[in-house]
């Protein structure tokens, strides 16, 4: 089933916290988040130093909403880090510091124009201990920031979780939308058709084919594992029919050392070089060709190879760009970093054409370790 | 009524199957060139200017869309009328771009009796328009 749709895959948009980014709803949230803390502050004050709780709260809600407002617009200044929203380095423990200061000279003086007083010369001369006030501020600015620090950096973690999330539920829908394309089926059913007219036993052998291919199809995109034999099977059929619609076009091998056949492999990495093979290599080619799959091991590797005699390489199509070549080598670097590859080049001899390769090692990734009974058993279950 | 056709279709299964289709639903058309590729089509097409053409679209080299507009280029369009065109294909896409080579119509796989005798009689319809009285006639 042709792959290509001549588009290919984008590479997903890195993820920022929510908080990366200024946003006057979000400065409005914090501001009045702020306000009230500190109306909490001073009722807290009031209760343990005694005092005028409406002067605590003009001073309580000055300061605040200066040391909020310094450290809130300040870390825009300091270039936030997108993943978090707060600048890095010293710059994360200065933003703070700075801002508590700032805040608390600013506010200290709105205050003291609100009332008529001035603070600082009661610190000067000795009627309030100034370091309780700037300690106490400090901490509370302090809290403040790392609760915000936290939250934002859980906000991004978050989102990125949905994105992955996200990213993998389309990438299997893109996988089982390639492999069930519709032309692909209403040309494998107009043949099946005219077979049932003219050579029935033949049009059941056929049928039989794409029952097989498409329960398979179903399962691969369910499973993470199957057994290589199972994706042989599936080529087999695959190439089956598309031989009963190319006719003398199409001559195809498939070659599995029986010693191969139980091992592990992540479905759907040979099947779509399979059908670049046969959708820019032999069906633009008017003689047609021959495709030959191949498995063997190499130590502790697994070499796949799909070999075809068609238009090659150079035939002006984007074979290398198609979504189904990019598609598997995503998928091989998802699961196996750098000690996957696929080479796609073309073939010097008297046929010509195009040799993929693909190499993965034998053990599949830790993470796909399959439980008991969760890998699909593709057979022709009738 | 009696009329040459050439079938152009890359599946030798839908080929054999048109053939006899059209065999059932129109006994006086002559089958004259059956090809798989575009530019095959062309060439039958010019050295036997036959009345009808059958164009699958996708095809090895040229499309049935392309050959389809070769053939007009090169039509020698003062010796014989021009084919009438029918595209037949899976895909449904292509339907516009028929409609601009004046196609006659366009069928969609796989066809269905009742859809080909429509064409059929479009198809004839077409004919006897182009020379009144040669119903009963031999086309070349």
């Amino acid at each position: 089933m042709p792959t290509d749709h001549g588009s290919t895959a984008a590479p997903p948009a890195a993820t920022m916290s929510p908080y990366a980014t200024p946003s006057a709803k979000k400065f409005l949230r914090h501001g009045v988040h702020v306000a009230l803390a500190a109306v909490v502050i001073a009722a807290v004050l009031t209760i343990a130093q005694d005092g005028d709780f409406w002067v605590k709260l003009v001073y309580a809600e000055a300061i605040s909403l200066c040391s909020w407002a310094a450290i809130d617009f300040g870390r825009f200044l300091f270039k936030p880090h997108p993943q978090t929203g707060w600048p890095q380095g010293w710059r994360a423990v200065a933003l703070p510091f700075l801002g508590c200061v700032v805040g608390y000279v600013v506010g200290q003086q709105i205050g003291d124009a609100v009332f008529g007083w001035s603070s600082f010369s009661a610190y000067r001369h000795g009627h309030r201990p100034w370091i309780k006030d700037v300690l106490l501020s400090a901490v509370i600015g302090f809290l403040f920031s790392l609760f915000y620090y936290l939250r934002g950096r859980n906000a991004f973690h978050r989102a990125q979780v949905a994105t992955s999330e996200r990213d993998a539920t389309l990438a299997k829908l893109g996988m089982l939308q390639s492999q069930l394309e519709p032309h692909m089926l209403f040309n494998t059913l107009a043949n099946l058709r005219v077979l049932i007219g003219i050579d029935p036993p033949r049009a059941q052998a056929m049928l039989d084919r794409l029952i097989a291919f498409l329960r398979a199809t179903l399962s691969a995109s369910r499973s993470n594992l199957h057994p290589l034999q199972a994706e042989f099977d599936r080529l087999q059929d695959y190439l089956t029919l598309m031989a009963m619609r190319m006719g003398p076009r199409l001559v195809y091998s498939l070659e599995l050392p029986a010693e191969l056949q139980a091992l592990l492999v992540p479905p759907l990495l040979l099947q779509p070089l399979v059908e670049n093979s046969i959708k820019h290599g032999l069906e633009p080619k008017v003689a047609g060709g021959r495709i030959d799959v191949c498995a063997r091991r190499e130590g502790e590797r697994l070499v796949l190879t799909v070999r075809d005699t068609g238009l090659g390489l150079g035939a002006g199509s984007s074979l290398s760009g198609g979504f189904g070549v990019s598609q598997v080598q995503e998928r091989l670097a998802t699961l196996y970093g750098d000690a996957a590859s696929l080479t796609l080049a073309q073939v010097d001899d008297d046929a010509g054409g195009t040799l993929a390769t693909l190499v993965f090692p034998t053990t599949p990734p830790a993470f796909l370790a399959p439980a008991a009974g969760s890998t699909s058993t593709t057979g022709h279950t009738a | 009524m009696n009329a040459t056709a050439l079938i152009a279709e890359d599946e030798p299964l839908l080929a054999q199957a048109l053939a006899t289709d059209l065999g059932r639903e129109w006994p006086g058309l002559k089958i004259v060139a059956q090809v798989g590729d575009g530019a095959s089509a062309v060439a039958q097409a010019l050295a036997l200017r036959p009345a009808v053409c059958f164009l699958d679209i996708r095809m090895p080299g040229l499309s049935g869309l392309e050959a389809a507009q070769a053939l007009a280029e090169d039509w020698p369009a003062d010796v014989a009328p021009f084919p009438l065109l029918v595209f037949v294909t899976a895909y449904d896409q292509y339907a516009l771009q028929a409609f601009e080579t004046q196609a006659v119509d366009y069928l969609v796989k796989p066809v269905e009796a009742s859809r080909l005798a429509a064409c059929v009689a479009r198809l004839q319809q077409r004919l006897a328009e182009r020379s009144p009285g040669a119903a009963a006639e031999p086309v070349l």
